[in-house]
């Protein structure tokens, strides 16, 4: 289990955020936070280089996938 | 001297926006990163008092990005350093220093008055505290954050949600447990949020209300996404 959104989505080993999102619909609006620690279990991705993803789906809609943050 | 210093501005702002901005007042609330690079910023454009709001001392780690910390602010108070810095670069701008960190006890005593408030803070508690006395107060608020190569920035009206809507997850730590700060980035989104505040204390241009401008500087990414 998963939960992007506050929204709690079935999750398999090998599924990528991008089909958890794909998984989730596309009804959803522009942004979608994941907490870092999700993000770097779905796919073993590491905080260098996958902070921010862009995903479109089929209707065409973008999703933006961004971590929190907020240090000044 | 005041009409030279001011004169590299005048072709951005008229005299009267220039004349305009020295009858304001902005509350700076954090002194560190976001903050002092902000708190130059608004004085060397002119405007007319800023009041620095940090209960914290300087310590090492701060020297890698903030612009108020140096070998001989370690240990000073950073409302303080603001105040004295400005005296320096710009003595025509009152500075008033207040060495607390906003609360909900002291928080609308501080902010009242003011025409523009800056989030310079680092953590999510305060954060929302000061969205609820701005809104209360009726005072536009420039939201800023950073982590790593990532900035962002949003223009909070009263009445505005923002904040609430943009972090969802207030239990989790922030990325920037993970990345820490450099030293361009904070710079970097303290000029977008006075920027900002420009166009709210003067009325001009367009500012990202319900708009959060996300900056992504590892692979130049910047965009602009509706919240």
């Amino acid at each position: 289990m998963i939960i992007v959104n506050d929204h709690p989505m079935e999750w398999h080993p090998g599924m990528t955020l991008a089909d958890a999102i794909r998984a989730y619909g596309s009804k959803y609006d522009s942004l979608i936070y994941v907490n870092p620690d999700l993000m770097s279990i779905i796919g073993n991705r590491n905080y260098t280089d996958q902070e921010v993803e862009s995903v479109v789906l089929e209707d065409g809609t973008r999703i933006i996938l961004m971590y929190e943050f907020w240090g000044g | 001297m005041s009409e030279e210093r001011y004169l590299r501005n005048m072709t951005l702002l008229s005299p009267e926006e220039n004349d305009r901005l020295k009858t304001l007042r902005v509350c700076v609330i954090g002194c560190g990163g976001l903050g002092g690079y902000n708190i130059e910023m608004l004085g060397r454009l002119g405007v007319g008092q800023i009041t620095a709001v940090d209960g914290d001392l300087f310590e090492p780690t701060n020297l890698n990005r903030q612009l108020l910390a140096d070998e001989t602010t370690l240990g000073h108070s950073k409302a303080l350093a603001a105040q004295e810095r400005m005296q320096k670069v710009n003595p025509l701008v009152r500075v008033i220093a207040v060495t607390e960190q906003l609360t909900a006890a002291n928080g609308r005593s501080i902010l009242q008055g003011h025409d523009l408030i800056i989030d310079a803070l680092d953590n999510l508690q305060t954060r929302f505290l000061l969205q609820d006395l701005a809104r209360e107060l009726a005072i536009p608020l420039i939201h800023g954050a950073v982590a790593g190569w990532y900035g962002k920035v949003t223009t909070i009206f009263p009445g505005d949600d923002t904040l609430t809507r943009l972090y969802r997850h207030k239990d989790h730590p922030g990325l920037e447990q993970n990345l820490g700060t450099p030293s361009f980035t904070p710079a970097m989104v303290a000029a977008i949020q006075v920027s900002e505040a420009v166009k709210v204390l003067l009325n001009k241009g367009k500012p990202l209300r319900h708009q959060l401008l996300y900056i992504d500087l590892h692979t130049n990414l910047w965009q602009i996404i509706d919240c």
